[in-house]
């Protein structure tokens, strides 16, 4: 058995369980005179599990609210409505005084590494500083960064240098360094190669295969590139307008596609092969603002085989065997 | 080995290099005008050692004496000497300009950290506080503050320090709001940091270059209105030296003996006009968009003497 | 088919901060008529440069170019700016990254698309907008008399990019520049982005240069590609050949790192080390201290492109092609 199954057979505890999710926006037109206030629905009812050594790709476009879904999940934001259980623990309502313990457990790594850091810090003193935040002695901070440097590959005298000066591929490791400092039993990767270079990005992609063989990291992968994603992750949930549309281990979602959101967008991704003539499904006009969503599914006004019901009823995400899941009328 | 590892067992990372970027540093303009402040700053500071006469000394003998041997610059009417008063005056002028815009920093920084980084309640009530402030010209508000606290130079700083501080605050948030959205803020607080540590820590250093820029402004601003102050008698109180004391004791005597009323003024004009092509000069050094780079030939000029020199001093080795 | 544009030997110098970056190296590029000619590199490699310096779009002052761009066989480069503005809009469009940033937000989508017309054409206000209704249903913004009055902030990115195409191929251009026209953009846009793109091309016959570091995208729409790095276009192929047959060392190593479905082992190839920074050009090849197959004539001289003899136009920049 992999690592993976071995760690998924083992009791694979959730380490992050999300019911219902909703996260809305206020958008500051209307709530004079009486009228409703609009609010931008990022995150309207979204519910998943992560499992202890599992690899999650959430995918989707812009507006799709994958961004937003990291943020709640990590308690950076507030949560309008529904429930995050970390390890057993409902954060949901945590006041941020109570989430500084949790934040140990629970790291992000950004999309953009050079942004990433303070500018007028060098490497060195920014590690250092993760450890005294959190009530580390200095010695074993020393002692994690130097574990850590051998791990992501980079030598000693890189600590002295300041962001300015190193490129993006290290940089994001030292990011990925960062976030492993503390030994967080969870980590958020927000779009964290869609800023590199192909050949930096497959760097860094290696470095997550080993880190997660090393480390059995349980990690929440969000992206747009879907090759990326099939290449990365043990389970793939792909988005639209704030829903999970569907949702399966990677294999399944990638030789069997239900929903037909899912299928344009596999097929709108330009393949790096001349020879693949496939059936490209181009879709007509562009993704509807989350502001005012019409009823029914949200994905009726885009697809081709849209019907009365899709129009009139939104479809919840039903079990179609093999942890495969979609929410469409038509299947 | 781990995959990653085979990476650089061969190949050094490469760093971007450290080359020292093109000086604008010390161009023409910004060494004259910081060596005309050092000479002024250092007249000042050395007062004590280098004046012939102390400053309150009266010699009612040479009242509006014209300039002489033993008084370089001509005394006063009650026969002080000039230029030792010139170089006193300076002391006080720069003394308590400072004074002015370290309470300006020491008050506005703060607060504009706090409304851009909070936002919301706390920024509209440090808004507002500002914007009632900035609603006054400067000296009416100066006066008003001086009239509540009472004649005198300490109250002069304060009451400047005071009316500056608006403007820092602006500058501040300003600055704070941009910092804030950046990636690296957001980072720090998933990683669990005090709001304190990433506002003053984190935030401030990044703010430091434009806030520089604008301080040396502020002190040249708070020469010329501590100047108006002393001017009109609410500043400086007699028979202390100042600048803008001794511009309005020489008003007076504008035809008989010009040189009492020209010699201070003309020290503030130089001062202020040094600290504007500084700050100039730091604003360049700062935005390296804005600096003007040598043509090509004259780059090209420059590493070939570079590399001729390098290649002599190796040969000669 | 006479080649429509040939760069040759074409080096650019900026001056910087830092000091003389030597941006371009000696960039060699054929284009021929009616053919989307991919231009592909990792970023800093000189790929967008080539586009400025082919339009004659640097400041001259901080600035210095050398070389030849045959543009329909006479060199634009010593062109009066008088002339290139001719051309420019004209007979050679450019198109950008970031629509949003690119169109004048001040201006409506009508007039700014009418204003091509204007100046190119001579046209008067009614026989603009005519034509800009047409141009607008051409790209595929519906409806077109809504769209004419809007201001590009009220367009989505899809829209905007296809404002932007049409104000670029409104005068029927020979040869179309699109600078990652498609890198801002969602995936399913950018798939209607590129079909719009491959379309127009049919139509109007004209030549396309298409840079974008996604392999995907050359793969689906060009018909040849050159790969540049570090200021020097590396390999030069047609699309199927350095998908399957790259010769350069980098190109092999580029395409062979991109994650590929149903691949075997979760490890992608990398390269080692970082492209060089571009200030003091050493000698020999640029890619030598990061290649596989490098020897200490890769390190000491820089190397000829040479023909690989398994396809037409096949050349790479190596001593030791991977065809040989």
């Amino acid at each position: 058995m992999t690592m993976e199954q071995q760690n998924v057979a083992a009791g694979g505890q959730p380490v992050l369980q999300v019911r219902d999710l909703k996260k809305y926006y206020p958008t500051g037109s209307g709530g004079a005179f009486g009228k409703p206030k609009k609010m931008l629905h990022a995150l309207d009812g979204v519910s998943f599990e992560v499992r202890r050594g599992e690899i999650l790709g959430i995918v989707g476009e812009s507006g799709c609210g994958k961004s937003t879904l990291g943020r709640c999940v990590l308690r950076l934001v507030d949560i309008t409505g529904g429930s995050v259980v970390f390890e057993g623990r409902d954060i949901t309502s945590l006041p941020r005084a109570a989430l500084k313990n949790c934040r140990r457990d629970m790291q992000m790594i950004f999309q953009n590494p050079y942004s990433s850091f303070d500018p007028k810090q060098s490497i060195g003193s920014a590690l250092r500083e993760v450890g005294q935040v959190h009530g580390q002695s200095r010695q074993q901070t020393e002692d994690r960064i130097r574990e850590l440097l051998e791990d992501i590959s980079l030598p000693e005298d890189i600590l002295l240098r300041s962001p300015g000066e190193l490129s993006g591929g290290q940089l994001q490791r030292l990011a990925i360094a960062r976030a492993l400092l503390l030994d967080p039993h969870f980590i958020v990767a927000d779009e964290a190669v869609s800023a590199l270079d192909v050949s930096v990005q497959a760097q860094i992609l290696n470095l997550i295969v080993d880190l997660r063989q090393k480390l059995s990291m349980t990690m929440m992968f969000i992206s747009h590139d879907m090759t990326v994603v099939e290449h990365t992750c043990d389970t793939v949930a792909v988005m639209y307008l704030g829903r999970i549309v569907e949702m399966a281990p990677t294999a399944e979602l990638f030789a069997n596609v239900l929903h037909p959101y899912t299928q344009a967008l596999l097929s709108a991704i330009p393949k790096a092969d001349p020879d693949l003539e496939k059936q490209r499904i181009i879709l007509e006009g562009d993704v509807q603002s989350a502001i005012d969503l019409p009823k029914g599914c949200r994905f009726a006004s885009r697809c081709r085989r849209c019907t009365e019901q899709c129009r009139q009823s939104e479809p919840e995400l039903r079990d179609f065997g093999g942890g495969h899941r979609a929410a469409c009328h038509l299947l | 080995m781990n995959h990653s590892e085979k990476l650089y067992s061969s190949h050094p990372p490469l760093y971007r290099s450290k080359k020292k970027q093109q000086g604008v540093l010390f161009t023409l303009p910004m060494a004259i005008s910081l060596a005309v402040l050092l000479l002024i700053i250092f007249c000042c500071v050395a007062a004590p050692a280098i004046s012939p006469y102390s400053p309150t000394q009266q010699d009612l003998a040479s009242s509006l004496a014209k300039p002489s041997a033993a008084h370089l610059l001509g005394c006063d009417k009650v026969g002080r000497d000039l230029l030792t008063r010139l170089f006193y005056g300076g002391r006080t002028t720069l003394l308590s300009a400072i004074g002015v815009v370290a309470l300006s920093i020491l008050i506005g920084m703060p607060l504009g950290l706090f409304a851009g980084y909070y936002g919301k309640t706390v920024d509209t009530i440090i808004g507002r506080v500002c914007d009632v402030l900035l609603a006054f010209p400067s000296l009416l508000l100066a006066f008003v503050f001086v009239a509540g606290l009472g004649r005198g130079l300490g109250n002069a700083v304060i009451a400047l320090g005071i009316v500056y501080v608006p403007m820092l605050t602006r500058l501040v948030r300003s600055l704070t709001l941009v910092e804030k959205n950046k990636t690296y803020v957001e980072a720090m607080v998933s990683i669990g940091y005090s709001d304190f540590r990433i506002m003053f820590r984190h935030i401030l250093p990044n703010c430091i270059s434009t806030v520089t820029v604008q301080i040396t402004l502020d002190l040249a601003y708070a020469i010329l209105d501590l100047a108006a102050l002393s001017f009109l008698g609410l500043g400086v109180q007699p028979p202390t030296a100042d600048w803008g004391a001794m511009l309005d004791e020489g008003r007076n005597f504008l035809l008989q003996t010009p040189l009492l009323a020209i010699a201070p003024g003309l020290a503030i004009v130089v001062v202020v006009v040094a600290l504007n092509i500084f700050s100039d000069g730091l604003h360049q050094y700062f935005e390296p968009i804005q600096r003007k780079l040598p043509s090509f030939k004259a780059y090209e000029k420059r590493e070939a003497r570079l590399a001729q020199r390098q290649a002599k001093e190796a040969a000669g080795v | 088919m006479s080649a429509l544009l040939e760069v040759k030997d074409l080096k650019v110098d900026l001056m910087s901060v830092r000091g003389i970056v030597h941006a371009l190296d000696g960039v060699n590029l054929t284009i021929e008529e009616g053919e989307i000619h991919g231009l592909v590199g990792e970023s800093g490699c000189g790929k967008s440069m080539t586009s400025r310096a082919v339009m004659r779009l640097l400041p001259p002052a901080r600035s210095r170019i050398s070389g030849q761009v045959l543009f329909r066989g006479s060199d634009l480069l010593p062109l009066h700016e008088r002339e290139m503005r001719k051309i420019r809009g004209d007979r050679i469009s450019l198109i950008f990254q970031d629509p949003m940033t690119s169109l004048n937000p001040l201006m409506t989508v009508g007039q700014q698309i009418g204003e091509v017309f204007r100046l190119h054409e001579g046209s008067t206000a009614a026989e603009a907008r005519t034509k800009t209704l047409a141009m607008l249903e051409k790209v595929g913004i519906y409806p077109p008399e809504k769209r004419i009055g809007q201001y590009p902030h009220e367009l989505s990115g899809g829209l905007q990019q296809r404002v932007m195409i049409a104000m670029a191929i409104a005068n029927h251009p020979d040869l179309l520049i699109a600078d990652e026209p498609t890198t801002a953009l969602d995936v399913t846009i950018q798939a209607q982005i590129l079909e719009l793109l491959k379309s127009l091309q049919r139509d109007t016959g004209m030549s396309i240069l298409l840079i974008t570091h996604n392999f995907g995208v050359v793969a689906e729409v060009c018909d040849r590609v050159s790969v540049m790095y570090a200021g020097r276009i590396a390999e030069s192929a047609d699309t199927r050949t350095i998908f399957h047959n790259a010769a350069h060392p980098y190109s092999k190593a580029l395409i062979d790192s991109i994650p590929k479905a149903g691949g075997t082992s979760k490890y992608l190839e990398t390269i080692p080390g970082s492209p060089p920074e571009l200030y003091n050009t050493q000698p020999g090849c640029p890619f030598a201290p990061r290649c596989a197959f490098a020897d200490d004539q890769c390190a000491s001289a820089a190397p000829a492109t040479r023909e690989c003899g398994d396809a037409p136009g096949h050349t790479a920049a190596c001593w030791h092609p991977l065809c040989r």
